[in-house]
């Protein structure tokens, strides 16, 4: 089964995974890339009003072949407040 | 012969060498089962207690899409099934992890226990009442703690479990889980896992050699997963309250 590389993007560190994941086809891929967010975002401490965790999936040649990203977004809706 | 049960009950209960004899009787009827099988199914209604003597086991629930979820890690000295017997059929799965030797342990062995041997049969009831703890430390870390910390707590966790029965060496221990069966404990995607394990090794908190985990410096990790080791209950209870410093067991 060909292996799959899911790189993680976390705002400015990125994480290359060096260990991969055998994908039976590009569903798989989709399905792999997608479940890794959620938990991603749980651990994820807001440090601003914008926060994106992108995986990045390469495939054994190294191309990339697919993308999911997740953004957390936060602002006031006070008029008075600056941000 | 190498008896983890008696070295994992004697360590937080007092037993003498008649307790140990019949310990070892206990563990006579061996059998090995490979890597990966199931030693006992959802839904079995196994005759005899299951013991692990030797490699990894764990307890597991399976979802309908296929997903798993992993809610304890059995090591040496660890029961599979202690009251199956009371409480009728296994409400959740029990696999290897590695080639293991399992105790097949018959009901008469366990009713002979608990009808004459009080000192025995009082620390299988500790053993029962640790597993409780260590599920409720599961609870907690499912529920509330970040992965890292999470998969570090794990690290320290099996650490002090797997030093109890001496298989700690030169700060290191055999650990046989795939990436998967890992994720599947943490209750995270494989590639969340991956993620965390590499931003542990570059904290320098856990090298990982293969199949073997090496923790040179347990303070620290301990530090990092906010881990307090009394769930596990490793020191006996002692009159005055006071007990042992349990720090003592996880720095050397």
């Amino acid at each position: 089964m060909p292996h799959h590389y899911f790189d993680v993007t976390d705002e400015d560190r990125f994480f290359r995974d060096e260990t991969g994941l055998p994908c039976p086809d590009e569903a798989a891929v989709r399905d792999a890339a997608i479940r890794a967010l959620p938990t991603m975002a749980r651990d994820v401490m807001p440090d601003g009003d914008a926060h994106q965790i992108a995986v990045r999936v390469r495939d054994g040649d190294g191309r990339y072949v697919s993308e999911a990203s997740l953004t957390l977004t936060a602002g006031s809706l006070d008029p008075e407040s600056e941000s | 012969m190498a008896n983890p049960l008696f070295r994992k009950l004697s360590d937080a209960n007092t037993l003498n060498d008649a307790d140990r004899d019949i310990l070892d009787k206990v563990i006579a009827r061996q059998r090995t089962v490979a890597a990966r099988r199931d030693v006992i199914s959802a839904g079995d209604r196994p005759k005899d207690v299951h013991l692990v003597i030797e490699g990894f086991a764990c307890r597991y629930k399976l979802l309908p899409d296929g997903q798993r979820q992993i809610v304890a890690i059995l090591v040496p000295g660890d029961f599979c099934d202690l009251h199956v017997a009371i409480l009728g059929e296994m409400d959740h799965g029990i696999a290897t992890l590695s080639n293991c030797t399992i105790v097949e342990i018959p009901p008469a062995t366990v009713d002979d226990l608990t009808m004459n041997h009080p000192r025995i049969t009082r620390s299988l009831w500790w053993a029962t009442l640790v597993d409780e703890a260590i599920l409720r430390e599961w609870v907690t870390n499912l529920g509330r703690r970040p992965a890292d910390r999470h998969i570090a707590h794990l690290m320290c966790e099996l650490y002090l479990r797997l030093k109890a029965v001496g298989l700690v060496i030169d700060h290191t221990f055999e650990l046989p889980l795939t990436q998967q069966e890992l994720a599947d404990a943490i209750g995270i995607s494989i590639v969340h896992a991956n993620r965390m394990l590499s931003d542990l090794r570059d904290r320098g908190l856990v090298t990982f050699q293969g199949r073997r985990v090496r923790i040179a410096d347990f303070d620290a990790l301990m530090a990092f997963a906010d881990f307090d080791p009394a769930y596990l209950h490793l020191v006996p209870r002692t009159e005055n309250g006071l007990q042992r410093d349990l720090a003592d067991r996880g720095s050397h």
